[in-house]
């Protein structure tokens, strides 16, 4: 099941709400695991079973962990509980991507698995490694009780694409959580807001990339603008659902971590990092590049580090060459980065060199083979035999146009400060009082009016 | 802070409102099973077993379910249409769009392989069936051809389309139609052309096939005003066309057998299903084969027409220079079928196709 969905927003949402607040609150966390669990059966139900073993298993060997805590078994069981995960991951995500690999570098010829990839495995499993790794260095405690443990691990907001929420964020929360108006209206507003950038920006933004792929009158202009428009339709697609899953875990009485904080205005890559999915970033940076030593190693090792954290970024959002050659391409750029001592630009060149950079990873990103990825990029820059620009190009420049200029504006923080900005004017509360909540419903009013009509609910993340 | 509390109670319960009365109001009412203005079927609450279930058909047929009888359905599709075109400067909206009084829908780009398909259907059956016969090739222009380009729209290589089956079917003798007809000769709200406007059309097809035609034999009838295919998908419009026909005395005396349903009717079929399909108001809607006969001899002479949809409304016209007008429509039947039914004997022969089905001939069977 999809947010952004009429099943979720009209009967899934209302009648889990309903049941969450008519039992006690001791019965709210079964409420809350029996409904993520229909959630994720409805989209996924062969897999409900292995989100269920990833909960029962890494509960049982982190209280295997806690009871045996500083001896070797504890050792053996993070080792067994990691290897359970990461087998897992591989089998499911990776297994196909290693066999055809196999296939050509060794002119080899075995079938390929083809699995179908349980929805949000790379979120779960991430999870779930990271309470155990948590337990086991001692930052957590070993949740004692099955049934908060598993609300965590199959909590719907955050299931399928995250945020990444780690078990120390939500520990207090899950026994004991307070939910009041004022959550209860911020998670209201998030989710509406999220849900409207995934409908009315991104699903949109997300025709133009169909329809570049479907042209047969390409262009230097055209490929640029494709991969503009990709860049903002993968920025709303997955920060609108982030937003949509902070909203919904105020309205059930959780705060999760922030996941975007306006990338596309970073001044350096690196800032570009600490602002874009930071909790994959923070993830990564705390459980894999720390351990191998971070940065306090020799330059080598240093730079080691760097590319294997990259390396293994790109594999997480992808089983293929594209998404490792995407990880290492930010590894490299990064290294560069920290090798000159740039962690911030002030300039607007700085600004449009990080716009370039971005953009052109995510045509490496969304390459469907290595074969197109070598012609988007030779294309983009005047190196294939297309024109610069075509009838085509300018009409659909034109039929976008709004969009990429609203997409522009919603990527900064102009419309959050303006609205802010206007605070101080005297009396604007009183008039907020009324035009927030009519706001809102004019929002839901036209993304209701999407979904009703639409054929086209891509969502990108998804397959992570 | 009570301004603060009253911008919160407010957020909760209008959009909690605005959510809950359109599920109960889907939930309580019968939803319609067929919508008429959208020209199709609803999907029914899907069938409910263990084994949709679990590969998911039940979950995806109830999402669509759910979106094509949610609750002021129409309104909603004409504020998406609002949305799209004035806040979001959209130029079309799912491949439909409007140019002052006509709608239309995208067709492009060319797709050779279609086109090299439909030539290669339309030698097949000369080769099999026509040897000898007086074989002609027409092609009709989508409303694009006049639209789009000048409008801004991309547009198909319509020249290409032509070449291509110019130099492929050699057999037949091409009768150009493109620098005969108009937008205007269309309808404002559907693809085909309008019965109405069609005299140069056929001025053009009895100086090729030598018939004689005049026009003014002809009566316009006032026919039923209608909204067609484009109309239905692009809503907010206020356009309408009207199903005008024209009468002569030899429409009047002949009739119209219909093989798939056994049928004999007249030409004009004013108690055909037209609340789905207006346009079956000429020769009753989409049918394999069909014979139109006058029921006394004037010319001797007969014709057998290759032909989508456009043929409907130009068919009875034809009947100025033919007694007998045997309809083929490859879409419906096999051409390995054909010498089943019909007799290829001293008879001219036409294939009328558009561009929009020539662009997809992978439909012709």
């Amino acid at each position: 099941m999809v947010f952004s969905s009429l099943v979720f927003i009209n009967y899934f949402l209302p009648i889990l709400m309903i049941l969450y607040f008519s039992v006690p609150r001791s019965l709210r966390n079964g409420v809350l695991l029996t409904g993520s669990l229909l959630f994720y059966f409805y989209g996924e139900p062969v897999y409900t079973g292995l989100l269920i073993f990833s909960a029962v298993s890494d509960y049982s060997h982190s209280a295997y962990i806690e009871r045996y805590r500083g001896t070797g078994r504890a050792k053996i069981a993070l080792i067994s509980s990691i290897t359970i995960n990461l087998a897992m991951l591989f089998f499911f995500k990776y297994a196909d991507f290693f066999i055809e690999s196999v296939n050509v570098l060794f002119g080899r010829d075995f079938n390929s698995l083809e699995l179908s990839l349980p929805i949000g495995i790379s979120f779960f499993t991430f999870q779930t490694m990271s309470y155990t790794i948590d337990v086991y260095r001692g930052s957590v405690k070993a949740s004692r009780k099955f049934l908060p443990f598993a609300t965590y691990v199959t909590l719907f907001p955050q299931l399928v694409a995250g945020p990444i929420v780690r078990y120390a964020t939500l520990e207090t929360q899950l026994i004991n959580r307070h939910i009041n108006l004022e959550s209860l209206s911020s998670g209201i507003q998030r989710f509406i807001i999220g849900l409207s950038k995934k409908v009315l920006l991104a699903n949109q933004l997300g025709e133009f990339t169909v329809a570049f792929r479907a042209t047969e009158s390409n262009s230097v202009l055209f490929t640029w603008a494709y991969a503009v428009t990709f860049t903002l339709q993968i920025y709303f697609d997955f920060s609108g659902y982030s937003d949509m899953a902070i909203g919904l875990g105020r309205l059930l009485g959780f705060e999760f971590p922030e996941n975007f904080k306006y990338p596309l205005c970073a001044k350096s890559i690196t800032d570009f990092w600490r602002r874009w999915h930071m909790t994959l970033g923070q993830w990564f940076r705390d459980y894999v590049y720390i351990p191998l030593g971070g940065n306090r190693v020799s330059h080598l090792k240093w730079l080691r580090n760097l590319l294997i954290v990259w390396g293994l970024t790109g594999l997480w959002h992808g089983a293929d060459w594209n998404f490792i050659i995407w990880g290492l391409y930010f590894g490299i750029i990064l290294a560069v980065e920290k090798w000159l001592n740039i962690s911030k630009t002030t300039s607007k060149i700085g600004h449009i060199y990080v716009i370039g950079v971005v953009v052109v990873s995510f045509v490496i990103f969304n390459s469907l083979s290595m074969d197109q990825l070598w012609l988007d990029l030779k294309t983009m820059f005047g190196l294939s035999d297309v024109p610069f620009v075509t009838s085509e190009t300018l009409f659909q420049l034109k039929n976008y146009s709004n969009l990429i200029l609203f997409g522009v504006l919603g990527a900064t923080p102009l419309p959050k400060l303006t609205l802010e900005s206007m605070q101080n004017f005297k009396g604007v509360d009183r008039i907020r009082q009324f035009t927030d909540p009519v706001g809102l419903v004019i929002l839901l009013w036209g993304v209701t009016a999407y979904l009703v009509d639409s054929s086209f609910n891509p969502f990108l993340y998804f397959r992570f | 802070m009570k301004q603060k509390q009253v911008k919160n109670k407010g957020i909760v319960w209008m959009t909690t409102l605005f959510v809950l009365v359109g599920t109960v109001m889907q939930v309580f009412t019968n939803p319609p099973e067929i919508s008429y203005v959208e020209r199709r079927k609803l999907m029914a609450f899907p069938d409910l077993n263990l084994e949709r279930i679990l590969n998911t058909a039940f979950m995806s047929d109830l999402e669509i379910h759910l979106a094509d009888t949610f609750p002021l359905r129409g309104h909603f599709r004409t504020l998406k249409w609002h949305m799209g075109t004035l806040l979001f400067n959209r130029q079309e909206i799912d491949d439909y769009y409007q140019v002052d009084h006509h709608l239309s829908k995208l067709t492009y780009p060319l797709n050779e392989k279609q086109v090299e398909i439909g030539a290669e259907k339309i030698n097949g059956i000369i080769d099999r069936y026509l040897k000898d016969l007086p074989v002609y090739f027409s092609i009709v222009p989508d409303k694009n051809y006049y639209l789009a380009e000048d409008n801004g729209y991309p547009s198909m290589d319509y020249n290409q389309m032509v070449s291509i089956m110019k130099s492929q079917v050699e057999e037949a003798l091409y009768i150009d139609l493109f620098n005969v007809l108009t937008l205007d000769d269309y309808y404002q709200t559907d693809p085909h052309w309008n019965q109405n406007h069609l005299n140069t059309v056929l001025a053009e097809f009895s100086e090729a096939m030598a018939f004689e035609w005049d026009y003014s034999k002809y009566e316009l009838e006032k026919g039923p005003e209608f909204i067609g295919a484009y109309g239905s998908q692009i809503p907010g419009h206020t356009l309408v066309d009207s199903m005008d026909y024209l009468v002569s005395q030899c429409v009047i005396d002949s009739s119209l057998y219909t093989l798939d349903t056994d049928l004999k009717t007249t030409v004009y079929t004013p108690n055909a299903n037209l609340d789905m399909d207006p346009y079956s108001f000429f020769m009753g809607g989409p049918a394999a084969i069909q014979v139109i006969e006058r029921n006394q001899s004037e010319t001797g002479c007969s014709l057998i027409l290759f032909r989508d949809s456009f043929g409907s409304s130009i068919a009875p016209l034809f009947l100025a220079g033919y007694d007998k007008i045997t309809l083929v429509d490859l879409r419906y039947v096999s051409s390995d079928m054909l010498d089943h039914y019909i007799e290829f004997e001293n008879q001219d022969v036409l294939f009328l196709y558009s561009t929009l089905v020539l662009n997809q001939s992978i439909m012709l069977r």
